[in-house]
């Protein structure tokens, strides 16, 4: 997780000796994967795995990151919580291929389906929670 | 079948919410004490409201029905996992740890509505997940539509086979934006792309880092003059082009990088054209690095020649489609060739008219207006600010360099609804400023252009047509966010007409500096023969070196371009050769802290604002301030009292808006002053501070400036974490007042020490109390003082110096002129200080035959030719400085007569007259001299207290002792000054040593130069002990001074800055105010009172 301050400083334009902007080793162990939604092909870098926090937990390994559109807490003593995280997607259920929380490309129902496992499944679901994703993934796919 | 009934929720409401959803600790229901939410509590909140809305649907839509048990434990899956009932948490992406276990303080609670209530809740959370993974998908969607997306790959893969590749396309292409992406994601580490404007590094910064969901870290980053972002962990640097140029003299290999984007590379600038020809040459040193090129397509083939054989990605632009109307005025054509032609704002009175009658008020849309210059902004505006006043339908506001950034900033505010804002630019908007929701740009096709005049050394600013290219581009600022018209003061032939593009920075300007630049980077490189891209013209370029060698900066006694010593330091030193010059001699004379004033001033734009000069009473009010002495001692009072109002009595906002000072230009001196030390002491011409001084062996100063750091970060991180909010511009305030509510703000905010922005935060804590001590101190300057310093100063700007007139008359509103070597006849600029305050000073009273002791000769910062010529930075010297500074002196047959560069002719009533002033400037001259050549070897053996006292001796012997002279112009001036030296009647030439020689001899450690030094001394000593016992002589300022301070600190110890500037206004309004004008170089008034 990048949440490590930036070194803001306010220098002046003749610099210290060069700081090279290769990465140093702990940048070199890596946990980050690429995700990449095999509907949509919406590709990020992302964490994959549990994500278990203080108010709530994913039952499933999911594809997840911090949230990129909140700045990191600076509050050491709190604990994460859901909102501090932005989920992109998780495996299917049934195919188990990596799928994005797109309403188009995956509908979370006791457990999460890509569009083609519930299109092909079509009869197990409720039919009124799935006329949506039906529609949006069959207008796509002809 | 499950029901709940509004008064059952409404009874078990608020428990259930303190359960789920307590409040931040520590705030009450309307925010805190300073009115501000924290970002937990706004979360909280939003979450609160959003459960309400769910059970108030709940009621609306479904009558408090549902099927719904919201009980895990009931529901059957099939094989894969479906669930066989709808039990409402199975369309819940995650749960709870403890779900559906009520607490026992909730047992009051019936269990369905607490598990619905749980329910409600995960909602919330799933509806908050939903929307940030709405705003990624947005955000990929809209980068994908973009031009440049398609070639993305291409991109990357072209540049694994080539090592430069040239990208080209019109705005709203998305290069900018994009292209720096795709290496990243490629896998490129090193990147830096260069910008003309620092504006936009920190907005790319921002953007990309945005979209590379890296807002937060420091991945990508800027670097600026005083500003960066940048961190170990950064691998992507945008910055300014003279950045990267600079740190090309440090590391020339650019080791750092192994991407380089240069963009903008269109625009042309001299940077960037050097960049662009410095790099072309890396790249055949560096195999490995990488060279993207990023312009617009105009001129493509430019570069595609320079760079042959670099694949070039051609991408169209986006833009919305644009209407051009045609309504060109009359008057230009008549009398185009007239320069002097006011403008006549009628035909962009009409233009708002014909949109206010063809558009309804309804449909909102801006209005942008491209004029040439400042005068022509501001008259227009008044015109139009009339028919707004009128009408109610428009905000009249302005853009240009000259306004403060405050004021500039609001053209980025939004109108109200129903009013249209009316923003009259300079050609700023072409480019550099973008703003949204233009729809409408009347274009004057005029522009201001800065043009060096080979041969006088004047920048001349000149009215031209603007070129096909930057019409072009002022049309396409009404067609970024949606479709647009484009009104044309012109016709389609006068177009047809114009030049292709605009001309090139290197073929405008003096490339004096550049030389400089090129010459410093050690590189062996020779302009003369550096292939450049456009090859600039070989008389300007010979003029610059030839320049550079009058300056002493460059070896003129070498074929090959070598540095002189003094070169080599001024070359580090980021400002113009005569400033850097200036600060040197201010390490010589141990003056380093004015100097350093001194030179950063003259760096930035005037700190008084543009406006400031048509208020009356802030003219007034501000008379304190300025200098007789000049625009750079005015330059240091301004500076000082700034310094002590922000140390001392907090009220420095007040105090900028009451005497119309730009509070960021004050800023910008003290960082600049900051960074010029910085260099000094690394050059080794100044000690460095030790730990002591400093206070950094103190812990607990230590500690102080650590919490002091904290805050600076976290108010500097909120600041650029909190997106820019848009404000909405009030209807009836137009650019004269459009800063009325921000300075109330201000003002208020400044009662409260809590508050300070980020700016003063900084502030404090770069300057310790021995700082504010050290410039309260050494910028309340004696006289004695402020001899050296005009010595010094006049060292650095020479040659520009001028003549004053003899029939012109120098008094208050008056044409002032002054004539320089090569231009006669240039004006002293009616802004600086002795134009508008004291003019008086200048005049020297002489008598029928010509004779005073009061001539004083002007030297000048710039010459700059708009309307008329004008010399600006203007500081007054005695006449016969000159003689310290020139490089030609002849001394006439009779020994009364010293003509000074073939220019000034200085005459004395007799010779012993000229014989002891020559005297006197001799050993002044060689004092300097041998000073600098120390310094620059590195010695601290010299001291400046002989040269102090030499300098002391010539001013008496002309105030004081008396002697009187006449001064005269050579009319006609040989272009360029031959025979340097002191030419004797004899003939003899008196060569003087040269720096560069003393410096060499210091260094072989040459003895015979600082022997006799003490004799001299002593002798010096009686000389002037002799002088004060003197009774006929008068005594001399210090004297004076010394007593009045002495009387001054008895009186009232400790009276705080912000009492005397009440007390100086009262006095000043109690009448004619007694002494604060009074020139401190006017000695003779007190003198004749006492004869």
């Amino acid at each position: 997780m990048s949440d490590q301050e930036p070194c803001t400083s306010s220098t002046d334009a003749n610099e210290k000796p060069p700081e090279t902007l290769v990465p140093n080793e702990e940048q070199m162990i890596d946990p980050f994967i690429d995700f990449e939604c095999h509907i949509c092909k919406m590709k990020e870098r992302s964490l994959f795995g549990e994500l278990k926090v203080s108010d709530g937990k994913y039952d499933y390994p999911v594809y997840f990151m911090r949230d990129p559109f909140k700045p990191p807490s600076r509050d050491k003593i709190k604990k994460p919580c859901l909102d501090d995280f932005l989920v992109l997607g998780a495996p299917c259920s049934a195919c188990s291929q990596p799928v994005c929380m797109s309403d188009g490309c995956s509908l979370f129902f006791g457990e999460n389906f890509c569009a083609p496992c519930v299109s092909r499944e079509r009869r197990r679901f409720p039919p009124q929670l799935i006329r949506g994703i039906i529609t949006k993934y069959e207008a796509e796919h002809q | 079948m499950y029901k709940l009934t509004q008064d059952e929720y409404e009874k078990y409401r608020g428990a259930l919410f303190r359960h789920f959803l307590p409040d931040e600790p520590g705030t009450s229901r309307d925010g805190n004490r300073r009115g501000e939410k924290s970002a937990a509590q706004e979360l909280i909140e939003t979450k609160q409201k959003s459960i309400q809305s769910y059970f108030n649907r709940f009621f609306r839509e479904r009558k408090g029905e549902t099927n719904d048990h919201f009980d895990m434990n009931r529901v059957k899956y099939d094989d894969l996992g479906i669930p066989q009932d709808t039990g409402g948490l199975n369309r819940l992406r995650f749960k709870g740890e403890n779900l559906g276990v009520i607490p026992t303080q909730l047992n009051h609670v019936p269990p369905w509505l607490y598990r619905h209530f749980e329910y409600a809740q995960y909602v919330a959370l799933q509806f908050n997940q939903h929307q940030k993974f709405q705003k990624l998908q947005k955000l990929r969607k809209l980068q994908k539509e973009l031009p440049i997306a398609e070639r993305a790959e291409e991109i990357v893969e072209l540049l694994k086979t080539n090592q430069v590749l040239i990208v080209a396309g019109d705005t709203g292409c998305g290069k900018s934006t994009q292209v720096p992406q795709y290496l990243l994601k490629a896998g490129y580490t090193g990147v830096a792309c260069t910008q003309p404007r620092r504006i936009a590094c920190t907005a790319l910064a921002r953007r990309v880092a945005f979209e590379t969901l890296n807002q937060y870290g420091s991945e990508v980053a800027f670097q600026i003059r005083f500003e960066t972002t940048k961190s170990q962990r950064t691998k992507l640097l945008f910055l300014t082009e003279g950045l990267l140029l600079r740190q090309m003299e440090k590391d020339s290999l650019l080791e750092k990088y192994n991407v380089i984007i240069l963009d903008e590379v269109h625009e042309r600038h001299l940077t960037s054209d050097l960049l662009i020809g410095l790099l072309r040459d890396l790249c055949s040193k560096r195999e490995d690095l990488k060279l993207i090129l990023m312009s617009a397509t105009i001129n493509l083939d430019l570069f595609k020649g320079y760079f042959e054989g670099a694949p070039v990605v051609q991408v169209p632009g986006r833009l919305f489609p644009i209407d051009v109307r045609w309504h060109p005025i009359k008057q230009f054509i008549e009398q185009s060739e007239k320069k002097t032609h006011k403008i006549d704002p009628e035909p962009y009175l009409r233009i708002l008219e014909l949109i206010d009658k063809q558009f309804p008020s309804t449909q909102r849309g801006d209005a942008l207006i491209f004029l040439n210059g400042v005068a022509e902004i501001s008259m227009v505006a008044e015109h139009l600010k009339n028919y707004a006043e009128q009408t109610k339908g428009w905000i009249i506001l302005m853009l240009h360099s000259t306004l403060s950034v405050e004021e500039q900033d609001k053209v980025f505010d939004q109108a109200p609804t129903g009013v249209r804002k009316c923003i009259l630019s300079t050609n700023v908007a072409e480019t550099s400023v973008t703003i949204d929701g233009i729809r409408f740009v009347i274009d004057s096709g005029k522009v201001n252009l800065i043009k060096h005049e080979p041969g006088t050394g004047t920048q001349k600013l000149t009215e031209f047509w603007v070129s096909k290219a930057s019409a072009n581009q002022r049309k396409g600022r009404a067609g970024r966010t949606g479709p647009g018209i484009c009104y044309r003061l012109y016709s389609q032939e006068q177009f047809e007409k114009m030049e292709d593009f605009t001309q090139s920075e290197i073929n405008r300007v003096s490339l004096q500096e550049m030389s400089l630049k090129m010459i410093s980077l050690n590189l062996g490189l020779d302009p003369r023969t550096f292939p450049f891209i456009e090859k600039p013209s070989e008389d300007v370029l010979n003029e610059g070196l030839e320049t550079l060698k009058f300056q002493r900066v460059l070896r003129s006694d070498r074929e090959l371009l070598t540095l002189t010593s003094l070169g080599n330091m001024v070359s580090k030193l980021p400002v113009d050769v005569p400033i850097a010059k200036m600060l040197v001699y201010g390490c010589v004379v141990d003056e380093l802290e004015v100097m350093l004033t001194v030179a950063a001033g003259l760096s930035v734009q005037s700190p008084f604002t543009n406006r400031s000069y048509r208020e009356l009473e802030i003219v007034e009010r501000r008379a304190s301030l300025t200098s007789p002495m000049g625009d750079p001692f005015t330059l240091i009072a301004v500076f000082r009292e700034w310094v002590l109002q922000k140390a001392f009595e907090g009220t420095a906002r007040r105090w900028t808006m009451e005497n119309g000072i730009d509070e960021h230009r004050l800023y910008e001196i003290s960082k600049l002053r900051a960074q010029y030390r910085q260099i000094l002491e690394d050059a080794g011409l100044v000690e460095k501070a030790t730990a002591a001084e400093t206070g950094e062996d103190d812990s607990r100063q230590r500690r102080i400036d650590q919490g002091e750091k904290k805050k600076l970060f976290d108010l500097k991180k909120s600041q650029r974490n909190n997106d820019r909010r848009q404000k909405v511009l009030n209807a009836n305030k137009h650019f004269d007042k459009i800063l009325e509510d921000k300075e109330e703000e201000d003002l208020e905010a400044e009662k409260d020490p809590l508050k300070a922005d980020v700016k003063t935060v900084e502030f404090l804590l770069s300057h310790k109390q021995r700082d504010v001590e050290t410039i309260r101190k050494t910028h309340k300057i004696s006289r004695r003082t402020a001899e050296v310093i005009r010595v010094i100063i006049a060292a650095g700007l020479y040659p520009n110096f001028s003549i004053l007139d003899p029939v012109n008359k120098y008094g208050y509103g008056q044409e002032m002129f002054a004539h320089t070597r090569l231009k006669p006849f240039a004006q002293i600029h009616p802004n600086s200080s002795i134009a508008q305050y004291h003019p008086e000073s200048i005049d020297p009273r002489q008598a029928s035959d010509g004779f005073s002791r009061l001539h004083q000769i002007p030297f000048y910062g710039l010459l700059l030719e708009t309307t008329k010529p004008y010399i600006c930075n203007v500081m007054p010297v005695p006449a016969v400085y000159s003689l310290l500074v020139a490089q030609k002196i002849v001394i006439e047959e009779e020994w009364t007569e010293l003509i000074v560069d073939d220019f000034l002719e200085l005459k004395f009533r007799n010779s012993e007259n000229c014989r002891s002033i020559l005297l006197d400037a001799k050993e002044i001259r060689y004092e300097l001299t041998k000073g600098l050549a120390t310094k620059l070897v590195g010695d601290d053996g010299f001291s400046s207290r002989r040269l102090t006292k030499y300098i002391e001796l010539l001013n008496q012997s002309i105030v004081e002792k008396g002697i009187e002279l006449a001064i005269k112009r050579n009319i006609h001036p040989p272009k360029v000054l031959t025979g340097n030296g002191i030419h004797s009647p004899d003939g003899g030439i008196d060569k003087e040593e040269d720096v560069d020689d003393l410096v060499q001899r210091f260094e072989k450690n040459d003895p015979s130069t600082s022997q006799t030094n003490d004799d001299i001394e002593e002798e010096e000593q009686k000389v002037m002990d002799e002088l004060r016992s003197d009774v006929m002589c008068p005594p001399t300022r210090d004297m004076v001074e010394e007593d009045e301070e002495k009387k001054k600190k008895k009186e009232v110890p400790k009276e705080s800055y912000y009492e005397k500037l009440l007390k100086r206004q009262a006095a000043k309004e109690d009448g004619k105010e007694k002494d604060h004008k009074k020139p401190k170089i006017e000695l003779d008034d007190v003198k004749e009172e006492i004869e």
